[in-house]
């Protein structure tokens, strides 16, 4: 049966939030994200700000230079949640399958739901409208068979714009495309494409399905499968989130462990505080690896008890780091860390020989969420998470005295 | 060799060191029982390198010597066979023939002498309990001890004696059980404490020995091992490297809020209203009032469940979350009719005493409600 996905995203969702709580920034550059005069990155730009070159994750001093005149602000994420939740209400009253990806951006399973709500096209329009009536903010909407090609189009669309590929029609849409355009395919792995003389998904459509695996294991495959259109995943409903996880692919491959542990240390404090933020625990604990010959490897374990402490998820998750990098040593690529078997935290027993009182964690880790939620969750750090920090600095120091 | 015994007793003598018996490990001998035969007697002893047991029966021996068959094996044959006399003879390359009445097996064993030998023990007694004191002792304490085998000092039985006063503690960080007794006449002069960790394992394999109460158990000492001599048998343990926690420490001493139940009532209500809390928790609330104790199980999928029974309680109000498990297992170590919990607040340790043995008693963490 011939499934009908619809992408939905934000158009530069942090700065139309500010948009719609200061009309007087409309049509200015704004830039959302970080201290402006510190280190952080852009998390999002406005239109008007992107003219100037500024685009998200540039350190926000780098978008200073470009637009001086820019108008700079933290963000918070609390406001950004509140309308998210707003916009996600909306699009359950069309479906109730829907996916939400991050705060701005979903996917909504829309199959079989013509005879309820009319053309798909018009119920598309009709959403985005409702969504722009409530909240005041432009979405962007791509429709299709399946969920990448949905994601793609609604890329595409951008900004405030709809576009449907019918089925079929996917390889067609598909085939002029930069490789860059699929997702999955970042500057890193653009670049080694790129080596092999393929620049669009065409080139990429040309190349047989062996070769590819030869070159990148399983990504070789997604890759294959990409090219062609091809995506099988469904939509997932969003009340049982199954996972959490959280990846980085470093910008040099690397083996020195002080530096692997921090951005570990980085990713674990990310992932719970999601935990926390969303009230779960986590028994099961997985460390991913990717080397630098794009072998991927997962190392996991089970917990007693669920939790959703920093501590205990990087404790255990630096374990399995130190465990695998005893086995092979190569350089790494990528390091992510993923919590899944998620549930409540249920009572937890007390320990008789404890040297501090159980309570004292909660309230310590309710303390970093209250401190994050005020000044951003870079304003607290763990030290070990800290010393990457430190270490990106010096590195950073040093390519500038070249 | 060759030896003839009655069937009840060779059966009896390889039953009781199956419990050490690897049976896939990576040393194929650690698998079999050595039977060693000398005047009047057959030795049947097993081993793990951790533990070994060794016992000896009567039995007509023609012709000494020893050899080494598969514990699981034998042990199969023998609870088949008739209560008859057992025949057994050892032929070239460790092969063994056993006959008992019509029946006939022919076994495959290993040479005697690769069998690791016993640690040599000291026969002198360090302690010397009666049985019955020991398997009380035993009783009271070992459902704390914790199964966990990578936490050695847990996962064994302290034992601590100090001029004729024996005390012994388990306990697996969540709980605790703690016995005193006294052994005998104090012997004056002689006042030096001393102290020993008994592995879980050797303990359980103690319980399988003591048939006779009324035969003493000897406790010894020698180098690295411990030895517990009954009667014919022994049970050599390695001894346990590990600090146990310090337990005096985390007996309280504020917990001032008395409640008294009967035993049975509190059992039978925990048992019913524990059969809908949460699978792994266990957890049940004790929310204790005037003249009442009410359980309740609400925290589950499974559905609520809650009972009340009576105390011999006045003051305030308290809610307490333990886990269900670890109470009942307390309440039947314990004899008397009475129990007394002595609590302070919810976020504190419940400490569990007998109020007609002030020599025994056991804390249970409180959950996180």
């Amino acid at each position: 049966m011939t499934r009908t996905i619809l992408h939905i995203d934000m158009d530069a969702f942090f700065v139309s939030v500010e948009e719609t709580l200061d009309p007087s920034l409309c049509g200015k550059p704004v830039v959302v994200g970080g201290d402006p005069n510190g280190r952080g990155v852009v998390a999002a730009a406005s239109y008007a700000a992107r003219r100037f070159g500024i685009h998200s994750a540039m350190p926000v001093a780098a978008a200073r230079r470009l637009c001086p005149d820019a108008i700079f602000l933290r963000g918070s994420h609390r406001r950004y949640s509140e309308m998210s939740e707003q916009i996600f209400r909306i699009m359950e009253q069309y479906s109730p399958s829907v996916e939400p990806m991050s705060l701005d951006e979903a996917y909504l399973d829309l199959t079989g739901c013509e005879l309820l709500h009319g053309p798909t096209l018009n119920t598309a329009e009709r959403i985005r409208d409702k969504i722009k009536d409530t909240v005041g903010i432009n979405a962007s909407i791509g429709i299709a068979s399946n969920k990448l090609i949905a994601k793609i189009a609604s890329g595409y669309a951008k900004p405030s714009g709809m576009l449907w590929i019918p089925e079929g029609k996917e390889r067609r849409f598909l085939a002029p495309l930069p490789i860059g355009s699929l997702p999955g395919v970042g500057p890193k792995g653009g670049k080694q494409l790129q080596r092999m003389g393929i620049r669009t998904v065409n080139d990429l459509t040309n190349l047989p399905r062996q070769l590819l695996e030869d070159a990148f294991q399983k990504w070789g495959t997604a890759l294959y499968l990409k090219a062609r259109g091809v995506c099988h995943s469904e939509v997932e409903g969003r009340s049982d989130a199954r996972s959490i996880s959280r990846e980085t692919t470093f910008e040099e491959d690397t083996l020195d462990l002080e530096f692997l542990e921090s951005a570990l240390s980085y990713l674990v404090e990310k992932a719970s505080a999601q935990l926390r933020e969303d009230a779960w625990g986590a028994r099961c604990i997985s460390l991913k690896l990717r080397y630098s010959d794009f072998q991927t490897v997962t190392r996991s374990q089970t917990l007693d008890e669920a939790t959703n402490e920093d501590y205990v998820i990087y404790q255990t998750t630096a374990n399995l780091l130190r465990c695998q990098l005893n086995q092979r040593r190569t350089r790494i690529r990528l390091i992510g860390v993923a919590l899944t078997r998620l549930g409540m935290p249920g009572p937890v027993q007390a320990d008789l020989f404890a040297a501090l009182d159980p309570r004292q964690w909660d309230q310590l880790y309710q303390g970093i969420d209250r401190i994050r939620d005020k000044y951003g969750f870079h304003s607290i750090l763990r030290g070990r998470t800290a010393i990457q920090r430190d270490l990106q600095i010096k590195a950073k120091t040093r390519d500038s005295e070249k | 060799m060759e030896v003839r015994i009655e069937r009840s007793v060779f059966f009896n003598s390889v039953q009781r060191v199956q419990g050490v018996v690897e049976t896939k490990g990576a040393m194929p001998i650690l698998s079999h029982v050595l039977i060693s035969a000398e005047t009047g007697q057959i030795q049947v002893q097993s081993t793990n390198l951790e533990i070994g047991i060794l016992g000896n029966y009567p039995a007509n021996v023609e012709t000494p010597g020893a050899v080494c068959l598969n514990a699981k094996k034998l042990f199969d044959i023998l609870r088949e066979l008739p209560d008859q006399e057992v025949h057994l003879k050892t032929e070239e390359n460790h092969w063994a023939t056993l006959k008992c009445g019509k029946s006939k097996f022919r076994l495959p064993g290993l040479a005697p002498e690769e069998f690791p030998p016993l640690p040599e023990y000291d026969q002198e007694a360090l302690i010397e309990f009666t049985g019955k004191l020991l398997k009380e002792m035993i009783n009271k304490t070992q459902f704390a001890v914790s199964p966990d085998e990578t936490r050695q000092a847990l996962n064994s039985l302290l034992l601590e004696e100090n001029n004729g006063q024996a005390c012994m503690v388990g306990t697996d960080g969540h709980r605790l059980a703690m016995v005193k007794r006294t052994l005998g006449e104090p012997k004056d002069g002689e006042g030096e404490a001393q102290s020993f960790l008994l592995p879980r394992k050797a303990i359980t394999e103690l319980l399988k020995l003591m048939e006779d109460e009324d035969i003493s158990f000897k406790f010894s000492v020698r180098g690295n091992h411990l030895a517990f001599i009954h009667g014919n048998h022994v049970i050599v343990a390695r001894k346990i490297d590990g600090k146990f926690p310090n337990f005096r420490q985390v007996i309280p001493k504020e917990n001032d809020l008395q409640v008294h139940f009967k035993k049975d009532d509190l059992i039978h209500a925990l048992k019913r209203v524990a059969l809908l809390a949460d699978e792994k928790s266990r957890m049940v609330r004790f929310e204790v009032s005037e003249g009442t104790l009410a359980l309740v199980s609400d925290n589950s999928e499974m559905g609520t469940a809650n009972e009340e029974i009576s105390a011999n309680y006045s003051g305030d109000e308290i809610r307490i979350g333990l886990n269900a498990k670890y109470v009942l297992d307390v309440l039947s170590a314990m004899e008397n009719e009475e129990v007394t919990f002595n609590l302070k607040d919810s976020q504190h340790s419940c400490l569990i005493t007998d109020p007609k043995d002030g020599d025994f008693l056991s804390i249970v963490m409180p959950m996180r409600l």
